[in-house]
């Protein structure tokens, strides 16, 4: 396959290791994430994704290797510093503060000043419950729900980058429909996402590029193009990785 | 924009889910009509009720900012019992030395000398409370057995530095003109110190309610106390949030200290240490890091300790713990839980 001209990644990991008291999960990782679009990070459950994660918000520090996003290192700035610079985080358990409403949970997220009435519709438009709950603590909604508040505090405000861990997860259809529509219209306005998913469908969906990581070091990076038409990769990577492939 | 192609519903709540959040606070009246039914007399009920909120209200402002630090920073301060001893000796020395004013028939000066005396002592414990956080604490975060050891420590030699400023014995203190005697209801007689303390915890409480429910930096303490690692992944400096509750919470346990020392009318250096028992017991009944918990955890203990030591002197020791075993085994976590997410 002709190799394509690929832009400046505004993510860019080397050699990162880190270790979580004696044990070393991430073992060299190499990952770039371009400019736009949404980059996939796939990988069986303990292959290193969330620590990867975490390790660019700095919540773990790297213990080797650098990290730059849009040209500057930040391997060893603190978290409130990274989250910045245009960096938001979803984790995989969603972290809403569940004794505040969904009003205070947004309120709390629009750092930088009050909430951008234009952003809160688009939120609205996009995950109705948020609007219906809004005065609630957010402890009281469903699942889904609180992926949707999860997501739509990382949405409120501008963001060059966002980091999303298994949004779907255990999540009912019909709100994966909701959030893969939602995720859609922020990679349609340029903002860069970083998606670690296990579910196939969902990522076939929204991903453009897809790395592929394995005890804790990537062992695949690509189109995911490539990957969805390439049967025998496709293979091997879903057996790798795939494990809820649908 | 894409449409989503679900619905939200509103499933109403039970009956007994809307009234679950209530129940703490149904309590504090209910254990108020245990003790009417058990007194018998209106007049006696009365004194021990409001003697039993105003000590309530006391170990509430000891306690409120314990369990902040409790629930935000994770963090087993053993000596904050430092503050409140540190706070009746500085309020004291300054009431001491504002006899004009407290002894003067005024009520105006009688309560500026004891607000300068307030002022004073929470300046003290919260200028104490920074360099304790800085020097003795910091260098414990992330480990408790550290925590309770090194705070430990700074308890013993902060009573040891008392001495040595303050002398070894204890300072008797008389309360100011104003609030001296006591008013009289029917037949009860309640001592107006203690209706004091009644104002000061409520008026304090729904100060701490207000910031904490309607300014960003009580949203902030909120959510920290939920989910200190996610406050700082939206781009807040969780460390400045950290130093800033601690002071608070020092100068809060200072103002308490004034007025048990008021309360009591002797101080010593042990006070805060003797005092501390009440002051975790509360903050272990409310849930770490809910300062309603801890309010109605307060008056709770108050009451009972009252009751008790009318009714049956010799249960009194152990009713508070009684109160906290029974409060446990209904919630694990304390009548507001809200560190469950740590």
């Amino acid at each position: 396959m002709p190799e394509q001209a690929v832009p400046e990644p505004l993510l860019s990991l080397r050699g990162v290791h880190t270790h979580i008291g004696q044990y070393h999960i991430l073992q060299g990782v190499d990952l770039e994430v371009p400019a736009g679009g949404v980059a996939l990070l796939l990988g069986r459950n303990g292959a290193g994704k969330t620590t990867t994660m975490r390790t660019i918000m700095g919540l773990w520090r790297a213990s080797a290797g650098s990290i730059t996003f849009d040209g500057r290192d930040i391997t060893v700035l603190p978290t409130p510093d990274i989250s910045r610079l245009g960096i938001a985080y979803v984790p995989e358990n969603m972290a809403i503060f569940a004794n505040l409403t969904v009003r205070e949970n947004l309120l709390l997220a629009a750092v930088s000043g009050p909430i951008d009435a234009s952003r809160l519709d688009w939120v609205f438009a996009a995950f109705p419950p948020l609007k219906t709950f809004w005065a609630l603590p957010a402890g009281n909604l469903s699942g889904g729900q609180k992926q949707m508040l999860a997501v739509a505090r990382a949405v409120i405000e501008p963001r060059r980058l966002i980091l999303i861990d298994e949004p779907s997860k255990g999540l009912a259809p019909a709100i994966v429909a909701s959030l893969v529509g939602a995720l859609r219209d922020l990679k349609e306005s340029a903002t860069t996402i970083l998606l670690v998913e296990q579910n196939f469908s969902f990522a076939r969906a929204l991903g453009d590029t897809v790395s592929v990581m394995d005890d804790g070091r990537i062992v695949h990076s690509g189109d995911m193009a490539a990957l969805v038409a390439d049967a025998g990769l496709q293979e091997r990577l879903i057996g790798l990785s795939m494990e809820a492939a649908s | 924009m894409s449409a989503p192609d679900h619905a939200p519903t509103l499933v109403r709540a039970s009956p007994a889910e809307r009234l679950a959040p209530w129940l703490p606070v149904a309590l504090v009246p209910l254990l108020a009509a245990i003790g009417l039914a058990a007194i018998g007399e209106a007049s006696t009920w009365l004194t021990l009720s409001v003697a039993g909120l105003a000590m309530g209200m006391m170990i509430f402002i000891m306690a409120s900012g314990l369990t902040l630090v409790f629930g935000l920073m994770d963090v087993i301060n053993f000596g904050h019992g430092a503050f409140i001893s540190v706070g009746a000796f500085v309020g004291v020395t300054a009431l001491l030395a504002l006899s004009g004013m407290t002894g003067a028939d005024s009520v105006a000066l009688n309560i500026a000398a004891l607000i300068l005396a307030i002022i004073a002592a929470m300046i003290a414990t919260g200028a104490m409370g920074y360099v304790f956080e800085r020097v003795v604490v910091m260098p414990a975060y992330g480990s408790h057995l550290k925590q309770i050891l090194v705070t430990m420590g700074g308890l013993i030699v902060v009573e040891q530095l008392i001495y040595v400023i303050w002398g070894p014995d204890a300072i008797f203190i008389s309360r100011p003109a104003t609030l001296q005697g006591s008013l009289t209801f029917g037949d009860a007689a309640i001592e107006t110190y203690r209706i004091a303390a009644v104002v000061i915890g409520l008026l304090l409480f729904a100060a701490m309610r207000l910031v904490l429910t309607r300014t960003k930096i009580g949203l902030l303490v909120r959510a920290g106390v939920a989910d200190g690692e996610m406050v700082q992944a939206l781009g807040y400096r969780i460390r400045r949030l950290f130093v800033m509750v601690f002071v608070a919470g020092s100068a809060l346990a200072g103002l308490g200290g004034v007025m048990w020392g008021l309360y009591q009318q002797t101080i010593t250096a042990p006070m805060g240490q003797e005092v501390m028992i009440l002051v975790f017991i509360v903050v272990i009944i409310g849930g770490l890091g809910s300062v309603g918990g801890c309010f109605i955890g307060a008056l709770l203990v108050g009451l009972l300790a009252n009751y008790v030591a009318f009714l049956a002197p010799k249960v009194a020791l152990v009713s508070n713990i009684a109160l906290m075993v029974a409060i446990l085994m209904w919630r694990p976590e304390g009548l507001y839980a809200v560190v469950r997410a740590k």
